[in-house]
């Protein structure tokens, strides 16, 4: 038989399956979609709170407060420094006057507070966007070292509760990807083993006419593949209803949290969900069909 | 064509089906299997189509030792040995035109083929007017010409029947007898298993008497030569 000839008799044989055990197949592409559904609103919870936590570090500044009386030529000079540094991504010089003018309008209506000093009581400053923010430590001692610097403002502590934050997350959600990954190819293996039990007598009698391992196996891999792909589009669906959902809900809280997720990474994640349907379906047949020894 | 040398089959139960059995079928030949419930038929033909194994001994089917023989060469030894069941073994969801063409398209068949091959053994067993029905719309006497068809359609060098006409009157059991001379006279060695001494002497054939595992008698022509 030609390889078309083949593909489309398996293929005809695993849609005639589907159909004869209408039950069990949905029964699979049930317990598939909910491993995924929430298989998916997990890995959409950690791409949103990685997001999270990533905008929190960028948003991370050091802040060099120069000692009184340097001259310009020597905060150009230290500027030039700073600018070659590796360490440091951009700096900016802030002034003791604009800085002045930063707190006044901050604070806004009351700026009056401020007009019983009479003098300038801020430093001349640098604002440092670090390329690592692993480097931090070092970076400070360095600036530190300096004879025009007074003191530096690293937050170091906030920096690296950031830092374990993200990486906690990324471990305990790829622990626990996987752990949801396996549990639910338990559960459709299960399924699947299901109506592969309930074919067996037939498994047996093809056998028995002389049909190989992977004559027999094609058309429920085939069936477990179609299972599964239709499984992740029902949790897609679903996982889309349930977010935009959540995301009214939230922006009807007001809670002033904004940067969620958007739908590019919606899609990407809407393809991971297809490939792990497949997956999940094709490897729960191959599981159910090694425990018949086909 | 099918040797066997002092074969013994036990199962794990402790029960010897078969103990020390010698036997020479040649190509061509028709035997019948006869001898009481229990006494090894069914296992001594689920070792001509490799469905069981010996405990010892050597069963040689067509030059190949069964025992030696690889797993994944198992599926080409049964696809020159036809089994005809006496429960039939229908695939009860497939019509009766695919339960015979799904025997062909395992050997790898092209279509043309099939539908060609699948024709002409519906016909030879007549039920080329049934081929769109299913196993549950037919009388047991047709299942088991179905069932016959599909061991034929392959042009099995080896054809094994295990009680063909177990479920059928006198009458339907003559008529399956009849097209199982028949397929012997094409020249494929056919092995019958049966219960029915009736029929048995009714053809000239060789019986081979088996009692508790062994071989009780092996007579090359009994019966009258109806066929």
């Amino acid at each position: 038989m030609e390889f078309v000839e083949t593909v489309s008799f398996h293929s005809r044989e695993a849609l005639a399956g589907l159909r004869r055990s209408k039950v069990m197949a949905a029964a699979t592409i049930t317990s598939i979609a909910l491993s995924l559904l929430v298989l998916g609103s997990f890995i959409l919870f950690l791409k949103n709170a990685n997001l999270f936590l990533g905008r929190l570090h960028d948003q991370y500044k050091l802040i060099v407060y120069l000692k009184d009386g340097v001259d310009t030529e020597s905060v150009t000079m230290l500027k030039r420094r700073f600018e070659a540094d590796p360490a440091i991504q951009t700096v900016t010089y802030v002034s003791r006057e604009e800085a002045l003018k930063l707190v006044l309008s901050d604070l806004g209506e009351k700026a009056w507070i401020l007009k019983t000093i009479e003098k300038n009581p801020l430093p001349d400053s640098f604002e440092i966007k670090v390329a690592e923010t692993a480097d931090v430590p070092d970076l400070v001692r360095r600036l530190e070292a300096d004879r025009a610097v007074g003191s530096v403002s690293s937050g170091q502590e906030w920096v690296t509760n950031i830092l374990r934050c993200i990486s906690f997350t990324r471990c305990v959600g790829f622990v626990l990807v996987v752990v949801l990954g396996l549990a639910s190819l338990l559960i459709v293996a299960n399924t699947i083993w299901l109506t592969v039990y309930a074919r067996r007598d037939e498994i047996s009698i093809m056998r028995l006419v002389g049909a190989t391992n992977w004559f027999i196996r094609t058309p429920f891999l085939i069936e477990g593949l179609l299972a599964g792909v239709a499984g992740a589009l029902l949790s897609f669906a679903l996982l889309v209803v349930g977010y935009r959902f959540f995301l009214g809900q939230i922006q009807g809280l007001s809670l002033g949290v904004t940067g969620f997720v958007g739908w590019p990474e919606l899609r990407r994640l809407g393809v991971q969900l297809f490939l792990m349907g497949g997956v999940l379906g094709f490897l729960g047949s191959l599981v159910s069909l090694r425990r018949l020894s086909v | 064509m099918i040797q066997m040398y002092n074969v013994v089959k036990a199962y794990p139960n402790g029960v010897e089906a078969l103990r020390g059995i010698n036997l020479a079928i040649k190509k061509g030949e028709f035997v019948f299997l006869v001898g009481p419930s229990g006494a090894g038929k069914t296992t001594l033909m689920r070792l001509v189509y490799r469905d069981e194994l010996p405990t010892s001994g050597h069963v040689v089917i067509d030059g190949r030792n069964i025992e030696r023989l690889h797993e994944s060469r198992v599926p080409y030894l049964r696809r020159s040995v036809g089994v005809v069941f006496q429960d039939f073994k229908l695939i009860e969801s497939k019509s009766i035109h695919d339960n015979v063409a799904f025997a062909l398209r395992v050997t790898g068949a092209g279509t043309d083929e099939v539908q060609v091959k699948t024709a002409r053994a519906l016909d030879l067993l007549g039920l080329k007017h049934k081929a769109n029905l299913y196993p549950s719309q037919l009388s047991a006497g047709e299942k088991q010409r179905v069932c016959i068809a599909r061991a034929l359609v392959n042009d099995p060098a080896i054809l094994v029947t295990d009680e063909p006409t177990g479920n059928l009157d006198p009458e339907l059991s003559l008529d399956i007898m009849r097209i199982l001379v028949e397929i012997n006279n094409r020249g494929t060695t056919v092995i019958m298993a049966t219960h029915n001494m009736g029929l048995v002497d009714q053809f000239a054939k060789r019986v081979v008497h088996l009692v508790a595992g062994k071989v009780l008698s092996d007579q090359e022509k009994h019966g009258k030569a109806m066929d």
